[in-house]
């Protein structure tokens, strides 16, 4: 984040942010997303490319860009990267067995120079379903203890299916990204 | 005569004379002009243009050839910076040369070769900047891009054997599933109890049975298996399949990596295959007591029709994809029918004037009927003669008349298969398989008319 850009930001009436939405396919990135701005989410199709949101979010404008997981697309994250204020890392619970990619497409991840000042949030989804993994256990396979000090962080269990935690994430997410960018608010 | 020759031999001879010396004195000067140019030339020999551009191509050529072997000194980091020094000096003495030329060459010449000397110092930071990242971001940009470029293709090349790793180096606890199997029937009911995720995985040749609701369904590695599910709230993730037949129902369903598999499904959302190669869909057609409910319990009691709607993600093109296509009619199964009430592995002999047949599995029918059987909702049955006897049987049949051989234990109809051809659901018990005679004079069991 450049001193222009913070400045370019602040002097903007409408306090925008621009949150990236990511994680493995299957893990419920677009049924958080509609869950947050209170849409339905009983038919929701694998995502093909992408969906962008823009939700009123306290006083802020959330621009929530939801990219698909698929293996076929996630090469395509990349071109999402630019100006992200805030990352959102979804994890689906109850797949234990692909936790192991999980950990290594966030450790591709937050190797990105662009993505290096984003906040970023780990939703632990699918909470409601019996046998999935607690959050703190999701933070140890992700061992993310080890992240770089700088990044601001956090881990919180959710539901996108009964809304569970999202708002807590959420709130968490914009204060954060809203204390660095605006601090001079 | 004479004289006026001799006259004129005299007159030409002068005139030859004459224009010999002029011709030598002519030579004479030339050579001496020449003379006098070329030691005017000798002297200030540095000073010539012709020998400075002479210079000039050779330092500019030899910085040429340095700068095109910088590729190849790259690959060791710790020679190529003093390389690269080496290059911007000679750049500065070929620069020093023209400033101490530039006095008696012509104006071009200092501009050309002023051009020059800036031309190979752009080459000269251009390359360094490709080979040695600019200090301004080296100490981050120059990981991650490393790190980007051995990501893209990793990414890419992972494609396969990701599917193939072999176990996740986290396993939490046993979660509830069926595992490493092969050749077996597998029945889950989940009918009182709630169960989350449920896992299918690593089965060969094994037929699975799901009865009820569950949350989550992860599909792993299948081969030549049968895998029958009532309807899966959230959604199913179906990792490598080969020889495969799935009857589904779910939210959402996403089929990686399967070959030469057939979907019967029921979807809320579009289904999605990716790196799949000859998978058929059709509708679901899963059947067992109180699977209405449990789909109504779902949201999943309508036929969207989304079943045919497949989105390829290897394929985004408008023309339909080659790894997929609709199941022809003709080739589906009916009504796969997974009751735990219904029949299985049973063997029947019975005599009767109707016989209806519902639901059976995996069992031979010992039949004396007047009337053509029926079977519906059945498979893997298969038919053959009455054979029973007890003292006094004979009798028995005359009075129920059915003494007479009517040859109608072959002419089964089955109400889930009515095409021309022979169903797939029944056959004929091959003779060598058949039971002799059976005997039951003191007891009675094994009879049972439906």
């Amino acid at each position: 984040m450049g001193l222009l850009t913070i400045i370019r930001k602040i002097k903007k009436k409408e306090k925008e942010m621009r949150i990236l939405m990511v994680g493995l396919d299957n893990s419920g990135k677009t049924t958080i997303v509609l869950k947050i701005n209170g849409e339905d989410t009983s038919v929701i199709s694998p995502t093909l490319g992408f969906n962008i949101k823009t939700i009123a979010y306290q006083k802020y404008t959330l621009n929530i860009w939801d990219v698909g997981g698929q293996k076929t697309i996630r090469s395509y994250w990349r071109n999402y990267f630019e100006q992200t204020d805030g990352l959102v890392w979804v994890v689906d619970s109850s797949d234990l067995r692909r936790l192991d990619d999980c950990k290594m497409e966030l450790d591709n991840l937050l190797k990105e120079e662009r993505l290096s000042g984003a906040s970023l949030l780990i939703l632990a989804n699918k909470q409601d379903i019996k046998g999935a993994l607690a959050p703190d256990e999701i933070a140890k396979v992700l061992n993310l203890e080890t992240m770089d000090k700088s990044r601001h962080w956090m881990i919180v269990g959710c539901s996108a299916y009964t809304g569970e935690g999202l708002l807590e994430g959420f709130d968490w997410l914009v204060q954060d990204i809203a204390s660095r960018i605006y601090v001079l608010d | 005569m004479d004289d006026e020759m001799e006259k004129e031999i005299i007159s030409d001879n002068k005139e030859a004379e004459a224009l010999q010396k002029k011709h030598l004195s002519m030579l004479d000067r030339l050579s001496k002009r020449q003379q006098s140019r070329s030691t005017s030339s000798t002297e200030p020999s540095t000073e010539s243009t012709s020998s400075f551009l002479s210079r000039f191509s050779e330092l500019k050529s030899s910085i040429e050839s340095h700068l095109s072997d910088s590729q190849s000194v790259a690959s060791d980091p710790s020679q190529l910076k003093p390389h690269l020094d080496k290059i911007s000096e000679s750049i500065s003495d070929l620069e020093k040369l023209v400033a101490q030329s530039s006095y008696f060459l012509p104006s071009y010449d200092v501009r050309s070769s002023l051009k020059t000397v800036s031309d190979l110092k752009r080459s000269l930071e251009n390359l360094s900047s490709e080979l040695i990242p600019k200090k301004k971001f080296s100490f981050k940009n120059k990981a991650s891009k490393k790190e980007r470029d051995s990501v893209v293709p990793e990414s890419k090349q992972s494609i396969a054997p990701v599917y193939n790793s072999v176990q996740p180096s986290y396993v939490a606890r046993d979660s509830p599933g069926f595992r490493n199997k092969t050749g077996e029937v597998l029945v889950g009911e989940f009918k009182e109890s709630e169960i989350g995720e449920f896992t299918i995985s690593d089965l060969d040749s094994c037929e699975v049975r799901i009865i009820g609701c569950i949350r989550a369904l992860f599909i792993h590695r299948l081969k030549d298996c049968r895998v029958y599910v009532g309807p899966v709230t959230g959604s199913i993730l179906i990792e490598e399949a080969e020889g495969c037949v799935f009857a589904i129902a779910s939210h959402q369903i996403r089929i990686h990596g399967a070959r030469r598999s057939d979907f019967y499904l029921r979807v809320r959302s579009r289904p999605i295959v990716e790196d799949c190669n000859g998978v058929r869909f059709a509708p679901y057609c899963l059947s067992y007591g109180g699977i209405e409910e449990d789909l109504r319990g779902a949201d999943l009691d309508a036929e969207t029709g989304n079943w045919a709607n497949v989105d390829d993600f290897r394929w985004l093109r408008a023309v339909q994809s080659p790894n997929w296509s609709i199941l022809p009619e003709n080739e589906r199964v009916g009504i796969l029918d997974i009751s735990n009430s219904g029949t299985e592995r049973c063997v029947f002999i019975i005599a009767s004037h109707q016989i209806r047949i519902h639901g059976a599995r995996r069992s031979d029918f010992y039949l004396r009927v007047r009337s053509r059987p029926k079977v519906e909702d059945c498979n893997g049955v298969r038919f053959t003669p009455y054979c029973l006897s007890y003292r006094g049987i004979e009798e028995d049949l005359r009075l129920a008349d059915l003494d007479a051989e009517t040859g109608n234990w072959a002419n089964v109809d089955d109400f889930r298969w009515l095409h021309a051809v022979q169903s797939p659901n029944w056959s004929i018990l091959p003779e060598n398989e058949r039971d002799g005679s059976v005997d039951i004079s003191n007891s009675e069991n094994m009879n049972e008319e439906v």
